[in-house]
């Protein structure tokens, strides 16, 4: 397993992009704590995460895709994939082993910037440790889900132009496209059916969780609901979070088995 | 023999005797130590000053003359549980230092129980900190007052007739209430039938409202701050109010606001700032208000109007980075959007010309939206204004000219504005994917 690790961090450091990628991490993040610095020192450390979930929320979808689904395109391009498999390893075995490597060092880097990023944050604002938790929670969730997606991705497609435009497309679907179409259907939305369009309004991980974060963080007031409102937050964050794990963390990782072998075939 | 034994005896008993002395001595010295609180205000003097000592007192107590107590730093009241821990009757008392805790909660009884409850005229509460109690601090017909630096900590997010106000103005008028700090109690500071109060500096947060206002006129309020309340100040069925210099940061949920009028007429609302609400300003069947130097910021939707609101004016309001700036709900409207030749700053919205650089537009500017429509539809898309396929669907409908007009500003304010951060980071985004693809494609 710490093969994997090594090499996987060694592609990826020898690259130009790693490195552009962190210090655009690192800009973005000051530049939400020079934005915010100017907020009450009881309060602006909520204000302060929430604005950072939400430059987050462009960031992270974009760098995991891109990174970890050309993580494995570059296995196959570079046919380093074939020597993988002629070893013992089947290629399920090779994508857990391979996820778990393209996971560790994205969640690494991600975990070790917020902890430095946190001393000057601790001199400005109230320092609520459990509310640093939940973020950092968020994120590596965040992480996972979009890394998952990455990978594959990176399994079901076979050239990097291909890739190129499924990762496009995935960014696409995620940010607006999502949104669009629940906003189609949201004329026909009554108290009788709100259920299930909550449950599918969060399973867009974002959606789940922004909820999460806002809710644990207290900012986002579930009191005094209309009954269609109350009806539609009736699922608890964690429950909403457990769900999209199992869906865009597990099954994706089955299906990225699945696909590739059904690729090969074709 | 026997002479000896009872020598020995009466040595004993006289022992025993000066023990019970010595033993009632100690205890006479205890009861006069453990003097209630009630006693020594009782005993002391009108105009006088009880100074308390660092140690718990019991209560509840009523201060039924002119007096000064003063608490040190560790002093606290504690209630019995069954009523107003601290009652004042008296006028010219003042009450500073102490922390008060544990009044009545029960919801069977007539009245409504408080850390202190002040049913006179020309107090001064100072430095106070009220926990475990239902009502804060309950002005009843009190007029006059000073309240100044109280801190109310309340049950936060608990059933909504659970727990009290932090400060309910209840029939008082000419009362000053400066410095304070509301945290999680119902509402922040509440207000009934009160005129003529002057509100500053005060802090609320994690309230249902920050400030809750019925019936109630000509009460002033300047440099408070209300964040992360479900609402942060509802004023209702209240006319002639000024608000001024006030924060109303953060107040997000599914029915949120910074403010809402509702029933309230003729108010002032200047230099204010709406950041980050879900709604910055909500007007239902509120007319004839004025807006002005207020700036909303980031806010969901900057200012709802329902077409009962009518004859508003706004001039001088800068609107920056809300999802939609203005939502006009229900129909037509006859707000004024400039005065005297002043409009407002759109911000980006306003795609117009000041080509004199005079810092107003060329021409006239129409605010259009198509989002009043789904709005209208179903309450649910409140859920997607942070979402970027807002834009997305404005986008389109702006294409398919399916927009309506939400206000028309005759006198546009323009600034020229730097590069927002924001901007900057979505440039530095598209070179990284650039910088990406350029570098997969050379070592691919």
């Amino acid at each position: 397993m710490m093969d994997y690790i090594w090499k996987e961090w060694l592609e990826i450091s020898r690259g130009k992009a790693f490195w552009f990628f962190l210090i655009l991490i690192i800009a973005t993040s000051l530049s939400v704590f020079l934005n915010t610095k100017g907020l009450p020192p009881d309060h602006g450390f909520e204000v302060f995460l929430l604005t950072l979930f939400e430059m987050d929320t462009y960031v992270i979808p974009l760098l995991c895709l891109f990174f970890a689904s050309f993580s494995i395109i570059q296995e196959k391009e570079l046919r380093t994939l074939i020597m993988i498999l002629a070893k013992n390893d089947s290629y399920g075995q090779f994508l857990w082993k391979k996820s778990l490597a393209v996971q560790f060092i994205s969640m690494a880097a991600f975990i070790i910037w917020y902890f430095i990023l946190m001393i000057p944050v601790k001199f400005l604002f109230s320092f609520h440790l459990s509310h640093f938790f939940y973020f950092l929670l968020a994120i590596v969730i965040m992480i996972l889900i979009f890394n998952q997606i990455g990978i594959f991705l990176g399994s079901v497609c076979g050239t990097k132009v291909q890739l190129i435009g499924a990762n496009i497309f995935t960014l696409f679907f995620f940010i607006y496209l999502y949104d669009f179409v629940l906003l189609y259907f949201l004329p026909k939305v009554t108290y009788e059916n709100v259920k299930l369009f909550s449950f599918i309004y969060f399973l867009h991980p974002l959606h789940t969780l922004r909820f999460y974060l806002e809710t644990s963080l207290g900012t986002f007031s579930l009191d005094y609901l209309s009954r269609m409102m109350a009806k539609f937050f009736s699922f608890s964050p964690s429950i909403l979070i457990v769900i999209n794990i199992l869906v865009w963390g597990m099954m994706i990782f089955f299906a990225s088995v699945l696909c590739y072998r059904k690729g090969e075939q074709g | 023999m026997f002479v000896v034994s009872v020598m020995e005896g009466a040595e004993k008993m006289k022992k025993r005797l000066l023990s019970c002395f010595l033993l009632l001595f100690c205890l006479g010295k205890d009861v006069k130590a453990e003097q209630t609180l009630q006693q020594l205000i009782d005993a002391a003097p009108a105009h006088s000053t009880v100074r308390l000592e660092d140690k718990t007192y019991v209560g509840d107590i009523v201060i039924h003359k002119p007096l000064k107590i003063i608490g040190a730093s560790h002093t606290v009241i504690k209630g019995s549980g069954r009523g107003n821990v601290v009652s004042i009757q008296s006028p010219h008392v003042v009450l500073e230092n102490v922390t008060i805790t544990n009044s009545g909660k029960s919801r069977d009884t007539q009245e409504e129980y408080a850390g202190v409850k002040v049913y006179s005229n020309y107090n001064t509460l100072k430095a106070i900190t009220i926990k475990n109690s239902f009502h804060g601090i309950y002005l009843s017909k009190a007029h006059h007052n000073r309240i100044e630096n109280v801190r109310v900590v309340g049950e936060k997010n608990g059933e909504i007739a659970g727990q009290g106000n932090g400060l309910h103005i209840y029939y008082s008028n000419f009362n000053y209430l400066v410095g304070n700090t509301i945290d999680g109690t119902r509402d922040g500071i509440f207000f009934d039938y009160s005129n003529r109060n002057v509100v500053k500096q005060n802090s609320v947060s994690h309230t249902r409202y920050g400030l809750h206002y019925m019936y109630s006129d000509d009460n002033e309020f300047y440099e408070n701050e209300f964040m992360f309340n479900t609402g942060g100040a509802a004023i209702m069925n209240s006319n002639r109010i000024i608000l001024k210099n006030n924060k109303f940061l953060l107040n997000q949920g599914m029915r949120s606001f910074g403010v809402l009028l509702q029933m309230a007429n003729h108010n002032e609302i200047m230099n204010n700032e709406f950041y980050q609400n879900q709604r910055g300003l909500y007007m239902d069947q509120s007319n004839s208000n004025f807006l002005k130097g207020n700036i909303f910021l980031q806010n969901q939707i900057g200012v709802e109007l329902w077409a009962s609101s009518q004859k508003q004016i706004f001039t001088d309001n800068r609107f920056l980075k809300n999802t939609t700036a203005v939502l006009r709900l229900g129909g037509e409207d006859s707000n004024q959007w400039s005065f005297h030749g002043v409009g407002n700053d759109w911000g980006d919205e306003a795609r117009i010309f000041d080509l004199n650089q005079d810092g107003k537009g060329e021409s006239p500017f129409k605010y259009t939206s198509s989002l009043h429509k789904i709005v209208e539809q179903n309450e649910l898309a409140y859920l997607f204004l942070n979402s970027p396929s807002i834009q997305m669907y404005e986008k389109i409908n702006e294409l398919l000219q399916a927009e309506e007009v939400m206000a028309v500003d005759r006198h546009p304010l323009m600034t020229q504005a730097g590069l927002p951060f924001l901007q900057i980071s979505g440039w530095l985004l598209l070179i990284g994917i650039g910088m990406i693809v350029v570098t997969k494609f050379q070592r691919g």
